[in-house]
């Protein structure tokens, strides 16, 4: 007798399904382009696929069934001015700017400059259009279509307004970062926002990208789910420095999938920031293609309230001679929870590996909470692998010792939180990024001992 | 300045001060000396405001302010400077970010203006030249992989910056070679005015060949037990603490 397990998703699903119809009924002449037959097998594989439970070992500790109970629409777009910009923009760091309201593309509050050499910034769909690019976009996109298990990436291909698509030609350096802003402005109802992006550097080339995610007007709509997905290729010898900076307000969803080849002699460098958000689930995976790589992960996350932020890490030593570090550090306080799994498997061929792993929290407060779990799976016999994990609280000697200096209780522990987490914000290697994010990490503390006052 | 009268302090129900009473009048130098465990280090953390102690009995006044009503930073920012006999190593916190923001906290509330980065930066250089360290040490992390011997130094140099009206050394000199002794004591020296007075809490006479005191006082079993000039340092030197003991105990 066959027993069939009730899908508690599969209304969810179907109201996604039928947002994909209202979505695809509203579409002019597009519909015959390559791209959109993959949107189609996007949202028809999805009743096939499950949400993960807690039941799911990677899900233990966060549950989606909270951000999965609004019914999601379509995002509206909304007219923003420049000046509405202005305050997330990274001053004096001379960028390619492209901005999104709502998931829309917005041309007229981008600027885009000549980039160098024969790099392409353009979207998915019409890098599909084109037969250079053809193949190898559909090859990346068919794998996250096509071959999930996971929904969230199938709901991004199905929804996602422009997916950007960055290629940097052989030897070629991107001389300015590319800057993904994402604004989100919430509407009466519910918006489902799909970011996505496919990243391809070329051997010997190098480019920098910088996702950054804000809400304007929280209070006047519904929060959004923000559901984003990025493909990095980092060809022989090239370098990809990506950066991920999240202060949304403190009641949106996030899911965040990024997932990045390396082959040989690359170097692949992360920062992430999570400030705000309701729920936050990352998912960072490095897939070691070849010799000689280096993978350098760096994250730090603040909650407070009932935030709930989850890091999964994914390193998978396929191959000898690679290093990889990783370093992610957290504040948890009121009812915050944390939660970070860092998976790191070295495979049997994968010898001389050095694999370096440390997550740091503080936990501030009775009711706020971390899970932590350092998973490292060993086949070969000749590597390093160091994995620490620590939860704690403030250094109440420390305290005293700064107090005792002349500082207030509240600026000694803003202080000692704040060093805490420079120790991460210091491998930011932009300095302008790196000032602000600074900035944004005192402005999230000072909130935090304001309200309590 | 200070007024100690009758201070009695438990510490876990255990009482370690049996009545003190202490006048320090200001730019006196008074060296409070005694065996282990006889309540020197108590007396230096409850007057910089150490809150595991439970004062129990008696006063201290401060410039007529009755100091036990004050928070430890409240304390500080009025004038009270204790070097730490184990100064906390703080990473992440440059030393030259942290005295930035304890002096300009400390300005503010006298009044002062506040100084810019380039007066600080001045500042700084000159009173690290004081106390002979390198100002590299500027640029490290507060008292993180520091020598015993440089973070004494870098106390010598937090008092240095912040001025106080009382500086508090509790056993600065345990476990310092002679150079660097030299080097904090000439740091103190330095210090000395007619306005500023000093608690040197010691359990050896050596810091005092080079702090000379106006006045010593042995502590002993919770209660000042003798006072005299720098001589009775010199005695307890060439003595020990026995015969101070057998007449306490002989008088208990």
């Amino acid at each position: 007798m066959a027993i069939v397990a009730e899908d508690k998703f599969a209304d969810i699903k179907d109201w996604f399904t039928t947002q994909f119809e209202v979505q695809e009924s509203s579409l002019n002449g597009q519909k015959g382009r390559p791209l959109y037959a993959f949107r189609r097998s996007a949202i028809e594989r999805l009743p096939e696929l499950d949400f993960p439970t807690r039941r799911d070992e990677d899900w233990k500790y966060t549950s989606v069934t909270r951000l999965l109970k609004p019914k999601y629409v379509a995002p509206k777009p909304v007219q923003l001015n420049a000046a509405q910009l202005q305050p997330y923009l990274y001053e004096g760091l001379d960028v390619n700017l492209l901005v999104f309201v709502n998931g829309v593309y917005d041309e007229s509050l981008s600027q885009v400059q000549e980039l160098a050499g024969e790099a392409i910034l353009t979207t998915v769909e019409e890098a599909m259009d084109k037969d250079v690019y053809k193949a190898e976009v559909e090859k990346y996109y068919s794998q996250w279509v096509e071959h999930s298990n996971d929904p969230f990436l199938n709901l991004n291909a199905a929804f996602a307004h422009k997916g950007i698509f960055i290629h940097v030609p052989k030897n070629t350096a991107l001389e300015r970062p590319i800057h993904l802003l994402h604004l989100s402005v919430p509407q009466e109802e519910p918006q489902l926002i799909s970011p996505q992006s496919l990243i391809i550097a070329e051997q010997g080339s190098e480019a920098t990208v910088l996702e950054s995610f804000h809400t304007l007007g929280a209070e006047a709509g519904e929060p959004c789910l923000t559901n984003a997905v990025n493909r990095i290729i980092v060809e022989p010898n090239a370098r990809v420095r990506h950066f991920r900076i999240q202060w949304k307000d403190e009641e949106s969803f996030l899911i965040n999938n990024t997932v990045v080849d390396q082959q040989r002699d690359s170097t692949y460098t992360s920062f992430s920031a999570d400030l705000g958000g309701r729920l936050v689930r990352n998912n960072l995976s490095a897939l070691l293609k070849d010799e000689h790589t280096m993978t350098n992960m760096h994250a730090v996350f603040l909650g407070k309230g009932d935030q709930h932020i989850d890091t999964q890490t994914f390193i998978d030593h396929a191959f000898p001679h690679a290093e990889s570090n990783e370093l992610v550090k957290g504040i948890l306080t009121e009812k915050a929870r944390g939660v970070f799994n860092g998976k790191i498997l070295v495979r049997q061929d994968a010898q001389k590996i050095n694999a370096f792993q440390q997550n740091s929290t503080l936990v501030l407060s009775d009711k706020a909470q971390m899970d932590t779990k350092p998973q490292l799976e060993i086949f070969a016999d000749d590597v390093r692998c160091s994995h620490g994990a620590t939860i704690g609280q403030l250094d109440e000697d420390a305290v005293f010792y700064l107090r005792s200096r002349g500082l207030t209780d509240q600026q000694a522990r803003s202080l000692l939180q704040h060093a805490f987490i420079r120790e991460v914000i210091d491998f930011i290697p932009i300095e302008q990024v790196r000032q602000k994010v600074d900035v944004m990490v005192e402005e999230k503390f000072a909130a935090q001992w304001g309200k309590k006052k | 300045m200070l007024t100690i009268k009758d201070l009695k302090v438990e510490i876990e129900n255990k009482e370690i001060l049996r009545g003190i009473n202490l006048e320090v009048k200001p730019g006196e130098v008074h060296a409070i000396m005694g065996p282990n465990g006889s309540g020197k280090s108590t007396l230096a953390n409850v007057i910089a405001g150490r809150e595991e102690y439970e004062v129990t009995g008696g006063t201290v006044t401060f410039e007529g302010e009755d100091l036990l009503e004050l928070e430890v930073d409240e304390r500080a920012r009025e004038g009270i400077f204790m070097a730490f006999q184990y100064p906390i190593e703080i990473p992440g916190v440059s030393n030259s970010n942290f005295l930035k923001q304890t002096l300009n906290s400390i300005r503010r509330e006298r009044g002062e203006e506040e100084l810019d980065a380039m007066e600080m930066l001045q500042l700084l250089r000159e009173k690290i030249k004081m106390v002979g360290m390198d100002e590299n040490m500027l640029r490290r992390s507060l008292n993180e992989g520091f020598s015993g011997g440089e973070k004494k130094r870098n106390e010598i140099l937090q008092m240095a910056v912040l001025e106080p009206k009382l500086g508090i050394l509790d056993e600065t000199d345990s476990g310092l070679d002679i150079d660097a002794l030299k080097i904090v004591a000439e740091g103190v020296n330095q210090l000395r005015s007619k306005d500023r007075s000093f608690i040197i809490v010691t359990h050896y006479q050596r810091l005092l060949n080079y702090i000379v005191p106006d006045y010593v006082h042995v502590l002993y079993r919770g209660r000042i037990v003798k006072s005299g000039d720098k001589n009775l340092a010199l005695k307890l030197e060439e003595k020990g603490y026995d015969w101070i003991k057998e007449a306490a105990d002989a008088m208990a």
